[in-house]
């Protein structure tokens, strides 16, 4: 009876064995044709542009992002084109001439696989071993005729590339990106995400990543939560998108930023002047060739003071009025030339700054120093000076994607009494 | 009964095997290599059809693969122009010498059957140092730092690319046929792995190291002696040892028992002259003609 069972248990392992190697096939195709089909997809992809690829490079995860043009011939000749201060010296490069290919390891992968001297510099080990950390190997996650998405291989920065349509000269096209990187990062500009009615402050500060915090928060650059981007012709692209979002694309609409669920705007005026000097640390440097009678008067009195008690120095004059954030006020630096005609003096007085609603509020408080309060009794014509700059304003700006180009200050109660400023980065 | 389970057990095994015939494999789907006239690499790679897979069995490649690096370094691919030099320039110091002084078929037999050439050094900073060059398993050899080569300083090729040939090499030669024990032990209580990068040439002489680097460790101390005596010119040669001699050290006669400890293992195991590979070596580096060795004029002899 044991001999029975033991023979049905063999027959059965032996049948049920011999099915046991046979996997319910998931996909139409096999592994092998489906990695080939992804290469020779990607392979047609990338060929494809006649014009080539413009490609968003970020050499690692928290580096800026490049602009590069990329052809890929039917050949494997890779020619790169860029203009840049790490890879080019920044003047434009447009012979760079290298092999690439589409192989097989895990997926398709991209490969730089000889020496490009646009590309490479930014994958060099140079001296301490590490670089830049750029990637020359790509994992292909997606290729179509309207965009690719590359993954480094080894540090793992997202790519993206886009079709450059026909005709475009590679003069232009970095004329163009040179334009609109001004246009919206020039003196530090900064930004508020919005997404679904949550408000997030972005930090640019010309460096090619935001630093985003909460509303109103200081960033701590050691825990800092970082955002590369590039800017393109038509907007900024994220390498990656910012919190929980899926958005990495964001075009300049009029004066908006946007994105399928975010937007990337500055703030209202008012707001914003207060940020950019409190938050980023930026100033704002009055026009004083064209400013308001009152203040241009005054200033014209101090212009006299000095001019008499410099006798010597014809050029002793106001030369410019900035203000800045203070530890508990805001700061107005004064220079001015004295005993030298082109070394300027600098000192500093304390005006109370606050935002109240759609207004400004801006009151002298005194000298910062026994320096600027010595230099205040030497010349008493300053106080007035400093009065004339007071006031509850009303602000407008001439170009609201990027404020520093200018805003103008307007009182509330007079509108006759301006002030036209522009922002820097400090 | 009995009869019948033996029956049905010995059918059910039969079925059972039968199913096992029925895993089919379709012909491969990738495609083979084409030979691409039109590929921006053709020429060059058919050059080194020609010169190098043909004539020495060897693949000499330029294009990275990251998958073929140590992946805890940052390298980059060398340049095609550089990748060009060096393929030539191999063939004037390497190959062809190997062809003048070795016995017939030399190199294709024991010659590396892969050549890389890698961009960039590997740069290890935390100890401060570099690595030029690599064999592994006695059939490929990487040679590193391409990109950094000035065909107009040869002290510079000398110290990257000559030495590390050779260097090289011998590492492939020793893992074929390994070195004779003796030579281990005429240093063995002065070797440093971990701190050899803080000696200086002359200390490294005066202990009986060709280099620094030979002082890190036996098999390194081989290599670089003998890749150490092919490419220093007379002068460089002597003064090492003079050097290494000064003071009361024992360096150059621990060097001179190195040598020759080198020379015969060279002769009795793989039937090549040292001496005569030097010369041919110091001939070739002092009539260095660019023109010629691009032109391969050193092969038309």
């Amino acid at each position: 009876m044991k001999a029975k069972y033991l023979f049905i248990a063999i027959a059965l392992v032996s049948v049920l064995g011999a099915c046991s190697r046979e996997e319910e096939n998931l996909f139409d195709k096999s592994a092998a044709e489906r990695a080939q089909y992804a290469m020779d997809n990607a392979n047609a992809v990338l060929v494809a542009p006649a014009n080539g690829w413009e490609m968003l490079y970020f050499a690692n995860p928290a580096s800026r992002g490049y602009n590069v043009l990329v052809n890929f011939g039917k050949n494997g000749r890779l020619i790169a084109t860029a203009k840049n201060g790490t890879t080019t010296g920044g003047v434009l490069r447009t012979d760079s001439s290298s092999t690439w290919m589409v192989k097989n390891d895990y997926g398709p992968i991209l490969t730089m696989d000889t020496y490009n001297e646009v590309f490479h510099a930014w994958s060099d080990p140079r001296d301490d071993g590490e670089g830049l950390q750029g990637d020359y190997e790509f994992l292909i996650l997606h290729a179509d005729a309207n965009f690719v998405k590359l993954k480094g291989k080894k540090y793992g920065a997202y790519y993206y590339l886009y079709p450059l349509e026909a005709g475009v000269k590679a003069a232009d096209y970095y004329t163009e990106v040179d334009a609109l990187q001004t246009k919206l990062c020039a003196n530090g500009n900064l930004f508020h995400l919005n997404a679904g009615g949550k408000e997030h402050l972005l930090y640019d500060g010309n460096t090619g990543i935001f630093t985003l915090t909460e509303t109103g928060e200081i960033p701590n650059p050691e825990v800092a939560d970082i955002y590369p981007f590039a800017v393109r012709r038509n907007g900024i692209q994220l390498s990656f998108p910012f919190l929980d979002l899926k958005d990495v694309m964001y075009e300049l609409k009029g004066d908006v930023l946007s994105a399928a669920s975010s937007t990337l705007a500055p703030a209202a005026p008012v707001t914003y002047f207060a940020e950019y000097i409190e938050l980023v640390g930026g100033a704002w440097t009055y026009n004083i060739s064209d400013i308001n009678e009152t203040t241009k008067n005054a200033i014209a009195d101090v212009n006299a003071a000095l001019k008499k008690a410099y006798s010597s120095n014809k050029k002793a004059a106001v030369k410019s009025l900035s203000l800045s954030a203070g530890v508990e006020h805001a700061v107005l630096t004064l220079s001015y030339l004295g005993n030298s005609s082109s070394k300027t003096t600098d000192m500093t007085y304390l005006f109370s700054f606050k935002v109240q609603g759609n207004s400004l509020q801006l009151n002298y408080v005194g000298p910062s120093d026994e320096n600027a309060e010595k230099v205040l009794v030497a010349f008493p014509s300053l106080l007035p000076m400093f009065q004339s700059l007071c006031g509850s304003f009303a602000i407008t700006t001439e170009s609201a994607i990027n404020p520093t180009a200018g805003v103008k200050m307007t009182e509330n109660s007079n509108s006759a009494k301006w002030f036209n400023l522009t922002g820097k980065q400090q | 009964m009995k009869k019948f389970y033996q029956i049905l057990f010995i059918g059910t095994l039969l079925i059972g095997l039968a199913s096992c015939e029925k895993d089919k494999f379709t012909d491969s789907i990738f495609i083979d290599p084409v030979e691409d006239t039109n590929a921006y690499t053709y020429a060059f790679d058919q050059w080194l059809y020609e010169h190098y897979t043909v004539p020495y069995n060897v693949e000499f490649r330029y294009r990275l693969d990251d998958n073929a690096t140590d992946p805890n370094y940052n390298v980059v691919p060398v340049s095609m122009g550089m990748a060009d030099t060096i393929a030539h320039v191999a063939l004037y110091l390497w190959y062809d010498v190997y062809d003048s002084v070795a016995p017939a078929g030399f190199l294709n037999e024991n010659g590396p059957r892969i050549i890389q050439l890698i961009g960039s050094a590997m740069i290890n900073a935390a100890q401060g140092t570099e690595k030029l060059g690599q064999a592994e398993g006695g059939i490929k050899i990487t040679l590193m730092k391409i990109n950094k080569m000035k065909t107009n300083d040869i002290d510079l090729l000398n110290e990257y690319i000559f030495k590390t040939m050779h260097h090289e090499f011998s590492h492939i030669l020793h893992q074929k046929k390994t070195y004779p024990k003796e030579f281990e032990q005429l240093s063995a209580a002065d070797y440093n792995p971990d701190g050899w990068q803080y000696t200086s040439d002359v200390e490294a002489w005066q202990m009986g190291f060709a280099s620094p680097y030979g002082g890190s460790e036996a098999r390194e101390d081989f290599v670089e002696i003998i890749a150490n005596y092919i490419v220093k010119s007379d002068k460089d040669l002597n003064t090492m040892l003079t050097v290494a001699g000064q003071d009361g050290k024992e360096g150059r006669k621990i060097l001179e028992q190195k040598i020759e400890i080198c020379r015969t293992w060279l002769a009795e195991k793989w039937e090549l002259d040292l001496d005569a590979l030097r010369v041919e070596v110091q001939k070739r580096q002092k009539d260095m003609d660019w023109d010629k060795i691009m032109n391969l004029e050193f092969m038309k002899k």
